[in-house]
């Protein structure tokens, strides 16, 4: 019997010496939490939002208006517009979630903490900016509200940018309260700006001009109330609104893990042999690479990985800063409303936002002095477009300033599988198939301009 | 987890030892209905559980307690006799049975059933079976050895993963059976090592790893008995939908003098790569004819700014014009791989005590060079009858698996992805600079295969033990209980190191990188079970069980990182410029109570209705349980049949089931998460940034209210033996449809989630299998007998959610997915398709001649088989064995996204075909001038290899859909037995087997590319017939000697 006693002591044992967990642990996910900080939340939105505007969407952007071509890999598809609809799930996946978070980061927190809900109100209008610049009618007031809607409207563009602006307005108040009414307030956590109010609130004003700017082509284009905004905006270079990185993989300029993992986008000759016209421009050294001796581009209807690939202003390291918002665009803005308005002085602007541009590019320099010599008779919307064109290379904006206005002429890719440079992003793949109210291919289709192409 | 192995050895020890009470001896001789000598008959003393085994002379001597008197005669095909023992020696004369044999098998919960009584299915696999197939990962061994089972090795790498699924799947989370050892349920997962910031399939890239049920040495396995489907696994409730594999591992054997029987088993395989893509060797590395390779640049060092790029592509100058000179790459890279096997076990027992020992190795360094498995295992098992009315037992495994794997898949760092790239001027075998202590490359960005295989080392290492304990107690001679505890835990610790100048770093930097993690798994197991068995008036019989079960599981995670290697050589994390760690733990309790009971009448009619009631803590605090219920109902008509030679034995049965999945831990509450913010094509970006942690909406909506998974199962089946049972049919109709699937519903992005995790979807299997057996020579010396196995199931996703067309079961490429889509077989192939005129099906061309691609993705392939068949025979005569099996699968796509991307960068076979144009066969698209007419415009050879036939620019993942059919000649096996104590009774050994074994000798396949039994992602994933530069599977020559002492 002592043995039997031993023995069923033992698988007794073994149960009690295999501790087993209790409680909590069984129900509550131990590795994610229930609850987020405003500072934890803020993070995220500025990382991702950053992520969006230098990621796929800006790097075939770039394809689109031939500042670089798509020699090899998955870039060789977007070099002859064939744009498949699955192409950018993940970023539109990804700017929604950043609403999302952004939403959350608002409701919870918000009241509390007003400056972390107008960075919030910011970053919100960034991703609906980026939104509907590339993809024209998209979800807006049905969306981010699952439990109500689960198959979200589509909502017109004018619409989303009615709301941006709403949202920018908002972003202003909440940043201009007094510091006390604030529990919290952002530093370290607003990877940005460090907590800075005002450069948000110039962020944000200079943000109103470029979304208000897409009505140029529109009844109600306000050019005076641009240049109002415009004024309370960036007006110098340090108060630039950049994407920081760091040295970590994990903080990578996104160009930089890009070109160095998939080196499948070379500089293209349209812009090279453009700018090397003027063989002053320095910031061609800047834009690609130059160390193999010159910079060459390939050609758009035939792709060569034979050409430069980026140079150290946008990829110089992994943790080159990138510009989301700056006054070099700023002064672009002001150069082409004055250039609408007929303003004798428009020339002035766009050499100052040509030595913007270069002294931000180069770091300093080179000025661009030689080359910013435009005058009264030479000014129009050819000339700042195209100098624009040249500006904002690696930036979205570029993209949505060619539909805009049609400038600068370029010549579609030959023997692409659209004649005409595509209109619009395609529609996802993953909104087709779970979002019921998702407009037909043929009201989605690339080729499809978006509201503020047409008058 | 020492202790608990210690704790395990002291039980069996203890057990061992008896003290017994006065006794007489009795002998005796046993003879059969011819008169001759019965070997192995069971003498057992009535009123007690003593007893032994008649020797081969029939004879027997038993040690009997005074106060006992009746000895009982048994042998299977026999009517039991009870004997008075008189004081002499007795002699007994055994009379056949009328009724067919018993014949018992292990079913659910590891109840011994009698096989006739079962109105489900159950296969079993012998030992000798598992034997002859000269497998080490007991799921290969599985391969074509039941109907219903379908497996795939991911590849011929040492140690690679082999998945197992049972009547499709039927579920969007795991769908491979579960497996129990002695039964204690054991891991089977496929564990993929995985930062916690990899934002992608950690399965599309990495190293083949193992299905862990390779922990498991076959030497030791006894039988398996192979629950097909949800009928008979549903005592296993949340976790029996997708049948069940029951392991029973070796015992000791009852009897006086038995001794101690030993067998010492060894084996040399000798492999070599069964198939590899077809490759040219005409045209250099280059674009447009002009040749381009890479260069250091002046410094002489890799991934500087001096660096001349090159080109990945063979688009350059003929070799005879270039007069370069050229290699073999595949003759350079692989080499024959070596497996051995060496295993010895111990076996004894007397009449009241039994044990089991065991130690195996076995060693296997692959095809590919740099991999490697090695496994040792020790098993050790005991059972004692303590009393006559207790027996208990214990036994206990552990296991080293240790494995040196290297990359595949989409990863720049992977052996397959960069050798068969490799230009024909590329000198694949000068891979290292001595004087840089930098990689060598022929491109910028990839690594050279050979690099990796030296640098780039992946080694893993699993410590497993698993075991029970049990005790059994008959209470009176209706009432038994059953109670059984074990344990399976295991730690796996792997390092993956990506050395200085490789790309296969996250950043593809360069800079070096190791990563090291580590896995605990644990489980805790307890079966209580009650049974009562009484013969009832009027021929009925009752079998009942009720039990309690229960079940804990814990899982931690820990995963480390180092960039930045400051030290060459050291890969130790101090020596790492920056660290990362991620890790992640869950845990799960369930408990269920269960209820078997089985009614018989007449030994001809059993009906058997189970249920089991769970609770699991995955549901939340509070939650309801969940109901299993099974009925089934066997009946042999035979019973009512005058006994013939043309009929002997049928049964017809019918089962009705309902068996479950169950919900992965905390999927009840919404929770933040760390995202993954990337665009797809670089790793992106994550945290802590710049010192912040970020925390984001998670991108799953978790609704809460979940339900566990039903499958709900109807299975038809008909056995039959024919011709004095010469001839044996089993075939099966089933039909079971899953409902309430837990998936992750994909949902409009813009409301801010990409899934919900809710209860959804229907998916149906319905498929028949037949298991057909023939003996067609049966005589003393010579047996030949045929045996096949058929298996078609028709999958058919019957609905998602509202509304919900279609949806990937696991991220896959962007172009190239796995989908469940309504009306179609599970996880089709779903990616971009060519435009195709609606008329005539023909592919829609530009003006230009070039294939337009459709705006829509839609269904391009089937992955899923339209049938298995196994076909086996062996033929014995007087000491030697002749088997083979031959494999048949039709049907089943594979997307070769290896072939794509070798056509187009001018490095398959075809694309040697250059210096000529290529009119496609096409319509022109509407919108062209000559709309309709047939295409006759020609296309470059560049424009068909790269974007027709490849993967560059507008092309269509369709193009790469290709029919991964086979017909494979899997074993041929010669043995030879030489019988030495048959000849000498005093020879020391008893036998001695020889034997050899080919495996996969003949492949004949129209896939163009490795063995098409290949798997990207493994057994750890849902998704099946990715083929992107996996890595090639292998034949193989085995020779075996196994020696019983």
């Amino acid at each position: 019997m002592k043995h039997i006693k031993i023995f069923f002591l033992s698988m007794v044992c073994l149960i009690g010496i295999s501790a087993c967990k209790h409680n909590d642990d069984l129900y509550i996910n131990p590795n994610n939490p229930l609850h987020a900080t405003p500072q934890t939340l803020l993070t995220e939105i500025e990382v991702a939002t950053m992520n969006t505007y230098e990621g796929d969407l800006t790097r075939t952007a770039g394809i689109l208006v031939q500042h670089g071509v798509g020699a090899d890999g998955q870039a060789t598809a977007t070099q002859v517009y064939s744009l498949q609809e699955s192409l950018f799930d993940n970023q539109w996946g990804q700017l929604y979630q950043t609403l999302g978070t952004a939403d959350s980061l608002r409701t919870i927190f918000g009241k509390a903490n007003p400056y972390y809900e107008g960075i919030a109100d910011i970053m919100m209008a960034m991703n609906w900016g980026a939104l509907t610049d590339l993809w024209g009618d998209v979800p807006y007031v049905q969306a981010l509200k699952i439990k109500l809607y689960p198959s979200p409207m589509f909502d017109a563009q004018q619409v989303v940018y009615a709301g941006i602006n709403t949202l920018l307005d908002s972003a202003i108040s909440k940043l201009s309260v007094d510091p006390s009414m604030n529990v919290f307030q952002p530093s370290t956590d607003d990877l940005i700006f460090g907590g800075s109010t005002a450069n948000w609130i110039k962020t944000a004003w200079t943000l109103k001009a470029r979304y208000l700017n897409r009505y140029s082509n529109k009844s109600n284009y306000d050019k005076a109330t641009i240049l109002t905004w415009l004024a309370n905006g960036i007006t110098d270079a340090g108060s630039d609104c950049m994407a920081v990185h760091g040295l970590k993989s994990n903080e990578s300029n996104q160009w930089y893990a890009y070109l160095n993992s998939r080196a499948y986008i070379v500089a293209a000759s349209t812009l090279v042999d453009t700018m090397a016209t003027r063989p002053t421009d320095l910031r061609l050294d800047f834009y690609f690479d130059s160390t193999g001796g010159g910079v060459g581009g390939s050609s758009v209807d035939s792709p060569t990985l034979n050409a430069s690939y980026w140079g150290p202003y946008l990829a110089g390291s992994s943790a080159t800063p990138t510009p989301l918002v700056t006054y070099a665009e700023a002064k672009f803005i002001e150069a082409e409303v004055k250039v609408r308005q007929a303003d004798p002085t428009a020339f002035t602007t766009l050499n100052d936002a040509i030595v913007a541009s270069c002294t931000k590019v180069t770091g300093g320099l080179y000025t661009g002095a030689d080359i910013a010599t435009y005058t009264a008779t030479n000014t129009n919307l050819n000339s700042v477009m195209f100098e624009k064109w040249i500006a904002m290379f690696g930036q979205m904006e570029v993209y949505t300033d060619y539909r805009r206005t049609k400038l600068p002429h370029l010549t579609p890719v030959a023997g692409a599988s659209t004649t005409t440079i595509p209109d619009r992003f395609p529609m996802s793949q993953a909104e087709r198939t779970g979002n019921k109210n998702t407009p037909s291919p043929a009201a989605s289709s690339i080729i499809l301009p978006v509201w503020f192409e047409t008058p | 987890m020492k202790k608990i192995l210690l704790f395990f050895v002291l039980i069996i020890c203890a057990s061992a030892q008896h003290v017994f009470a006065q006794s007489r001896q009795v002998k005796g001789k046993v003879y059969d209905e011819n008169g001759f000598t019965f070997p192995g008959v069971g003498v057992t003393v009535k009123g007690t559980t003593l007893g032994g085994i008649t020797e081969s002379d029939g004879s027997f001597q038993l040690e009997v307690p005074n106060d006992k008197s009746i000895l009982i005669f048994m042998a299977t095909g026999y009517t039991p006799q009870d004997v008075k023992i008189t004081g002499g020696a007795l002699e007994i004369h055994m009379k056949p049975e009328a009724k067919a044999l018993k014949e018992m098998v292990v079913t659910a919960l590891g109840i011994n059933k009698e096989k006739r009584s079962l109105g489900y299915s159950i296969s079993e696999v012998s030992s000798e079976d598992v034997y002859k197939s000269g497998e080490q990962n007991i799921v290969e061994a599985l391969a074509d050895k039941a109907p219903g089972v379908n497996i795939t090795s991911s590849s011929g790498t040492a140690g690679a993963s082999s998945k197992i699924i049972i009547r499709g799947n039927n579920s969007f989370a795991n769908n491979q059976p579960l497996f129990v050892v002695d039964g204690i349920p054991v891991d089977n997962s496929t564990n993929t090592a995985a930062a916690g910031d990899n934002p992608f399939n950690a399965n599309l890239a990495g190293v083949s790893e193992s299905n862990r049920a390779l922990d498991i040495n076959p030497d030791d396995i006894e039988s398996v008995s192979v629950l097909r489907g949800p009928a008979a696994a549903s005592l296993y409730g949340q976790v029996g939908a997708n049948g069940a594999i029951l392991i029973t591992t070796k015992k000791g054997k009852y009897g006086k003098g038995k001794g101690i029987g030993i067998t010492y088993s060894s084996s040399m395989e000798v492999t070599t790569v069964n198939k590899l893509p077809a490759l040219q060797d005409k045209y250099l590395q280059g674009d447009n004819g002009v040749f381009n390779t890479f260069s250091a640049g002046p410094d002489g060092l890799v991934g500087t700014a001096d660096d001349i790029m090159g080109t990945p592509n063979s688009w350059g100058p003929r070799k005879d014009t270039a007069g370069m000179k050229t290699y073999n790459k595949y003759n350079d890279f692989f080499k024959t791989g070596m497996a051995y096997n060496n295993s010895i076990s111990m076996t004894g027992g007397n009449e009241n005590a039994i044990f089991r020992s065991s130690i195996s190795n076995y060693t296997n360094t692959g095809v590919i060079p740099g991999s490697k498995l090695n496994r040792t295992t020790v098993n050790v098992s005991g059972e004692s009858k303590m009393t006559n009315w207790l027996t208990v037992g214990a036994s206990a495994n552990y296991t080293n698996t240790a494995g040196e794997r290297v990359q595949n898949g989409s990863t720049l760092g992977g052996v397959m992805l960069t050798l068969l790239r490799a230009p024909i001027n590329v000198d694949i075998t000068k891979s290292f600079n001595p004087v840089t202590g930098q990689g060598i490359r022929y491109y910028g960005i990839y690594d050279n295969p050979l690099f990796t295989v030296n640098h780039n080392p992946y080694t893993d290492q699993t410590n497993r033990i698993f075991g029970n304990m049990y005790a059994n107690a008959k209470i009176n001679s209706d009432f038994s209980i059953n109670w059984k505890v074990g344990t399976d835990a295991y730690t796996t610790n792997t390092r993956q190191i990506f050395d200085l100048s490789s790309m296969g770093d996250d950043a593809n930097s360069g800079l070096g990188q190791v990563n090291r993690s580590t896995l605990n798994y644990r489980n805790l197991y307890s079966d209580f079970i009650v049974k009562y068995d009484k013969k009832l008036p009027n021929k009925f019989e009752l079998n009942a069980f009720i039990g309690h079960n229960f079940w804990y599981t814990e899982n931690s995670y820990m995963f480390t990182r180092g960039t930045g290697q400051q030290i060459p050589n050291m890969y130790n994390l101090a020596y790492y410029s920056t660290l990362y760690g991620s890790n992640t733990e869950s845990y799960e309790r369930r408990q269920a109570i269960y209820g078997d009971a089985a009614l018989s009448y007449n030994s001809e009619v059993y009906l058997t209705l189970t249920g089991r009631n769970e609770w699991t803590t995955a549901f939340g605090k509070n939650s309801a349980p969940f109901f299993f219920p099974n009925a089934d109902l066997a009946w042999i008509f035979t019973e009512r049949v005058k006994p013939n030679d043309i009929l002997n034995y049928g049964k017809i049965r019918l089962a009705y089931a309902d068996a479950g999945v169950g919900p992965q831990p905390y999927t009840n509450l919404n929770y933040f998460s760390v995202p993954f913010i990337t665009d797809g094509y670089t790793n992106g970006n994550g945290f802590p940034y710049l010192g912040q942690v970020g925390l984001g909406t998670a991108n799953t909506y978790n609704p809460g209210g979940l339900r566990a998974a039903h499958v709900q199962g109807k299975e038809v089946g008909l056995d039959l033996k024919m011709f004095k049972k010469k001839l044996s049919i089993e075939a099966v109709y089933y039909d079971q449809i899953s409902k309430d699937n837990l998936l992750a519903q994909p949902v409009a992005y813009s409301t801010g989630y990409q899934y919900q995790y809710i209860n959804a979807g229907q998916i149906e299997n319905k498929g028949v299998e037949l298991h057909l057996g023939l003996d067609v020579l049966k005589t003393k010396d010579l047996q030949w007998n045929i045996g096949m196995n058929y298996s078609k199931n028709i999958s058919k996703v019957l609905s998602l959610t509202n509304g919900l067309n279609s949806m990937s079961i696991e991220s896959g490429f962007s172009d190239i997915g796995a989908y469940a889509v309504v009306g179609q077989p599970y996880g089709v192939l779903y990616g971009t398709a060519w435009d195709r005129d609606p008329k005539t099906g023909k592919i829609l061309v530009d003006a230009n001649g070039q294939a337009m691609v459709a705006s829509q993705a839609k269904v391009i392939g089937n992955p899923n088989p339209d049938y298995l068949l196994g076909i086996t025979s062996s033929l014995t005569y007087k000491n030697f064995n002749f088997s083979f099996l031959i494999d048949i699968k039709q049907g089943g796509d594979i997307w070769n996204g290896t072939w794509a991307r070798l056509n187009r960068i001018g490095m398959s076979d075809a694309s040697a075909d250059r210096e000529k144009t290529y009119v496609i066969d096409g319509v022109y698209a509407p919108g062209t001038p000559n709309a309709g007419q047939a295409n006759t415009t020609a296309v470059t050879a560049s424009y068909y290899y790269k974007t027709f036939k490849g993967d560059g620019g507008s092309y269509a993942a369709e193009n790469a859909i290709q029919d991964g059919s086979w017909i494979r000649l899997r074993s041929v096996n010669l043995s030879y037995r030489i019988k030495l104590r048959a000849k000498n009774t005093k020879s020391i050994v008893d036998y001695l087997d020889l034997g050899i074994t080919a495996k996969n000798l003949i492949l004949i396949t129209p896939y163009k590319g490795v063995d098409p039994e290949t798997s990207l992602t493994g057994a750890g994933s849902n998704i099946s017939g990715f083929d992107y530069f996996n890595n090639p599977g292998t034949k193989s020559f085995l020779f075996n000697v196994r020696v019983g002492l």
